[in-house]
C-alpha cells in the first residue's frame, strides 16, 4: 500500500522508488529470515549440550554407551575407549560389576587382536575371579558378540 | 508529533526482529524437547547397560557368587527402575529371576515359588524353561 502511494506521489521517479522499496522489502525479509535462524540456533545449541548430559552425563552413562557401541561391531578404539571409562564408572558400578565388565572388554580387545599377550591378560582377570574356565577357547568365547 | 510517528518508525523493525528471534526460539524449543526426551530415554538404557552386560558374562562364564550377586543386584535395579517397554520388562525381571535361582541352585519347591510369584509363568512347562535359561549358562557341567 505505502508503495503504492509513493508510486503515485513520486512522478517520475516512481520506477526507482519502487524498485527501492522491493529491495528494502527483500533485505528485511532476508535479516528476519536470519534472526529466526539465529534464535534457532541459539536455543538448538543449548538443547545439544542439554541433551549430550542426559545421555552421557554421568561416567555409568559413558560407559553404557561405549558397551552399546561394541554391538557394532567392536574395533580396538571402542574397545580400549570404553575400557579406559570403567575405573570413571566403577565407584557408581561398584563391585563385582566393574571387575567383570573389564574382563568382558579385555576378552573382546583379545579376540580382536588374537594375540597371546591379550589373551594372557584376559585370563588372568578370569582367573583373579575364580571363574571355572579361563582357558584360550573361554576367552575367545567370552570377547564373542553378545 | 512528527518526531514520535519517525521514532516509532525506527524501532518497529528492531521489535520485529526480536519477535523474529523468539518465533526461531520457540521453534528450536518445539523440536529440543522431543530432542531431549529421546536423549534422555537413550541415557537411560546406556545407565543400565553395564550392569546388563555384566550381569550376561557372568552368567555365561563366571562363578556363582559373581552371577548370583550380579543377578541381584540387576534384578533390584529393575524393580526400582522398570523398562519403559511395557511388553518386555516383566520378561526381563522374571528372567532375571530364574536365572538367579538357577545359579543359587534352588530347590524345585523353591523354583515352584518362584514360578507361582511371576504371571503368566506355568508349572507344567517350567522344567522347559528352566532348561532353556540353563543352557545360556555356558559352566554348568562345572557346578553340578
Amino acid at each position: 500500500m505505502s508503495g503504492a502511494s509513493s508510486q503515485s506521489v513520486a512522478g517520475p521517479g516512481s520506477v526507482g522508488t519502487v524498485q527501492t522499496m522491493a529491495r528494502r522489502q527483500t533485505l528485511s525479509a532476508a535479516t528476519h529470515l536470519v534472526a529466526v535462524v539465529i534464535g534457532f540456533g541459539v536455543v538448538a545449541a543449548y538443547t545439544a549440550h542439554v541433551a549430550a548430559g542426559r545421555m552421557w552425563g554421568t561416567p555409568q552413562r559413558g560407559l553404557g554407551g561405549a558397551l552399546f557401541a561394541l554391538f557394532d561391531p567392536p574395533t580396538r578404539e571402542t574397545t580400549s575407549r570404553a575400557l579406559a571409562l570403567v575405573p570413571l564408572a566403577k565407584p557408581e558400578l561398584g563391585e563385582p560389576a566393574a571387575s567383570v565388565i573389564t574382563l568382558r572388554l579385555l576378552a573382546v580387545a583379545a579376540r580382536l587382536s588374537n594375540d597371546p599377550a591379550d589373551i594372557a591378560r584376559a585370563a588372568d582377570a578370569c582367573r583373579a575371579r575364580r571363574w571355572p574356565r579361563c582357558d584360550r577357547e573361554s576367552i575367545l568365547e567370552m570377547g564373542a558378540s553378545r | 508529533m512528527a518526531l514520535e510517528t519517525q521514532r516509532r518508525a525506527s524501532l518497529r523493525p528492531w521489535l520485529t526482529h526480536a519477535a523474529a528471534v523468539l518465533v526461531g526460539m520457540a521453534v528450536g524449543a518445539l523440536v529440543g524437547r522431543s530432542t531431549v526426551a529421546d536423549a534422555e530415554a537413550m541415557g537411560k538404557t546406556f545407565d543400565r547397560e553395564p550392569l546388563g552386560h555384566a550381569m550376561w558374562l557372568a552368567y555365561s562364564w563366571g562363578s556363582d557368587e559373581d552371577a548370583a550377586a550380579l543377578l541381584r543386584q540387576y534384578t533390584a535395579r529393575l524393580r526400582a527402575d522398570p523398562s519403559d517397554d511395557p511388553l518386555s520388562g516383566p520378561y526381563e525381571l522374571a528372567y532375571a529371576e530364574f536365572r538367579r535361582a538357577i545359579v543359587e541352585h534352588r530347590s524345585r519347591a523353591g523354583l515352584l515359588e518362584l514360578c507361582a510369584s511371576v504371571p503368566k509363568c506355568r508349572p507344567e512347562k517350567l522344567d522347559e524353561l528352566v532348561a532353556k535359561l540353563a543352557a545360556g549358562r555356558k559352566v554348568q557341567d562345572d557346578h553340578p
